[in-house]
């Protein structure tokens, strides 16, 4: 579990500010794609979804200054990412709300890019629309540790994210994975 | 069991790619100095709410100080024991404010656990300071204010006349008290809506809600 410190001084002294700006970039260049994703299991609809993206980049942006590396870059951009997530939650009228709107993965819906093969891309494109929406159907629990071990985190990062166990971790990937599984089976996509 | 093992293994590999494929429109994240006059914007808010508080500090500060100066001036007994009831009004008030305060300040560390720990004593405490401290001080303050302000008018030669006056301030009160207290009670349930809320998420995280 991290044990990152929030310093109480100035944050002028504790980092240079130019170098804060570079290590943000670094960061959101690195990981940004992955935020985004994180913002799209809590938020289906994609105003929403660029406002909540928004907001992990500020909360980082505050939280930046007291990160220690006492845990991995990863670990720590996830953190803020699903607790700037579950706040939002808390703002939206109900999960229902959320939930309702996250199946939006039609069929047809794609957007058509430009790529050498446009048909398998579609098809690709809607598989992969498809998995986020049945990722974002599933209760908190199940879809916070899959959508992290979905980036590729190992389990020990994600007990470190999650602050619980590495057995925990073991035990309730599995059962998300099953519930995945099925979700997916509903929708006819494996 | 191996077979199983990869078979899962291809599958999570299947889904991470699935997962990681980026065929959603990038939205330009905030720039570093966008998120710095934000963070600036912000501390100014804070800095605003310590003024509040200052602000508070300042106006007890000032009602111990008139008590205590007339106390001072004048050392009859009504006096004497206003400042004395001010003095534990205001520390008492300071004190229970404080309590209801402590291990909300900011989380223990930064996991999602102690996220939502912190989430649920702040609803927590909300709800206490709502059902119990306010209206338990409110109750205090009067049950002081009110023998004091008869006992002071008792030794008063023109009873009469400020009796009635005496009495449309005790029914102002009453009615006052009433109205903050209704206004508490349907804010106290959101509250509560909220804590049931954040209660079960922890219980889904802790594992409790595996099915769930």
């Amino acid at each position: 579990m991290s044990t990152t410190v929030y310093p109480l001084h100035n944050r002028a002294m504790a980092k240079d500010s130019q170098d804060l700006a570079q290590t943000y970039d670094r960061l959101l260049l690195e990981h940004g794609a992955a935020l985004r994703r994180v913002a799209s299991t809590y938020e289906a609809d994609p105003s929403r979804r660029d406002d909540l993206f928004q907001d992990i980049c500020l909360a980082l942006w505050r939280a930046l200054p007291g990160f220690r590396h006492e845990s991995s870059e990863r670990t720590f951009l996830f953190r803020i990412a699903h607790n700037r997530g579950l706040s939002h939650g808390w703002y939206r009228k109900s999960r229902r709300e959320v939930e309702g709107a996250a199946l939006e993965a039609a069929p047809g819906s794609a957007l058509v890019d430009q790529r050498s093969d446009p048909e398998s891309e579609v098809v690709e494109g809607d598989r992969r629309r498809r998995l986020r929406g049945a990722v974002r159907a599933l209760p908190l629990a199940p879809r916070q540790i899959l959508s992290l071990s979905l980036e590729g985190l190992s389990h020990r990062e994600i007990a470190e994210v999650l602050g619980t166990s590495e057995n925990t971790v073991g035990v309730r990937l599995h059962r998300a994975r099953q519930r995945l599984r099925e979700q997916l089976q509903r929708q006819g996509v494996r | 069991m191996g077979t199983v093992e990869s078979t899962e293994d291809l599958e999570l590999q299947d889904w991470m790619e699935a997962w990681q494929g980026a065929d959603e429109p990038d939205t330009s994240p905030l720039t570093a100095e966008d998120c710095e006059r934000l963070r600036r914007k912000a501390h100014r808010f804070g800095h605003g709410l310590v003024l509040l508080t200052v602000c508070e500090a300042l106006v007890l500060g000032v009602i111990t100080a008139w008590a205590g100066r007339m106390a001072w001036q004048e050392p009859t007994a009504a006096n004497l024991a206003l400042f004395a009831m001010v003095v534990v009004l205001v520390i008492v008030g300071g004190g229970l404010t404080l309590w209801n305060r402590r291990q909300t300040w900011r989380p223990r560390n930064d996991s999602i656990q102690a996220f939502l720990e912190l989430e649920r004593l702040r609803q927590q405490r909300q709800i206490l300071n709502a059902t119990r401290y306010f209206p338990g001080f409110i109750v205090f303050e009067i049950a002081l204010l009110l023998p004091w302000k008869w006992w002071q008018l008792s030794n008063d030669p023109e009873i009469d006349a400020v009796l009635p006056v005496f009495l449309k301030v005790v029914a102002l009160i009453t009615v006052l008290f009433g109205l903050i207290m209704l206004a508490k009670h349907f804010w106290y349930r959101r509250v509560r809506r909220r804590l049931e809320e954040i209660e079960e998420l922890q219980r889904a995280l802790d594992g409790a809600g595996l099915d769930g």
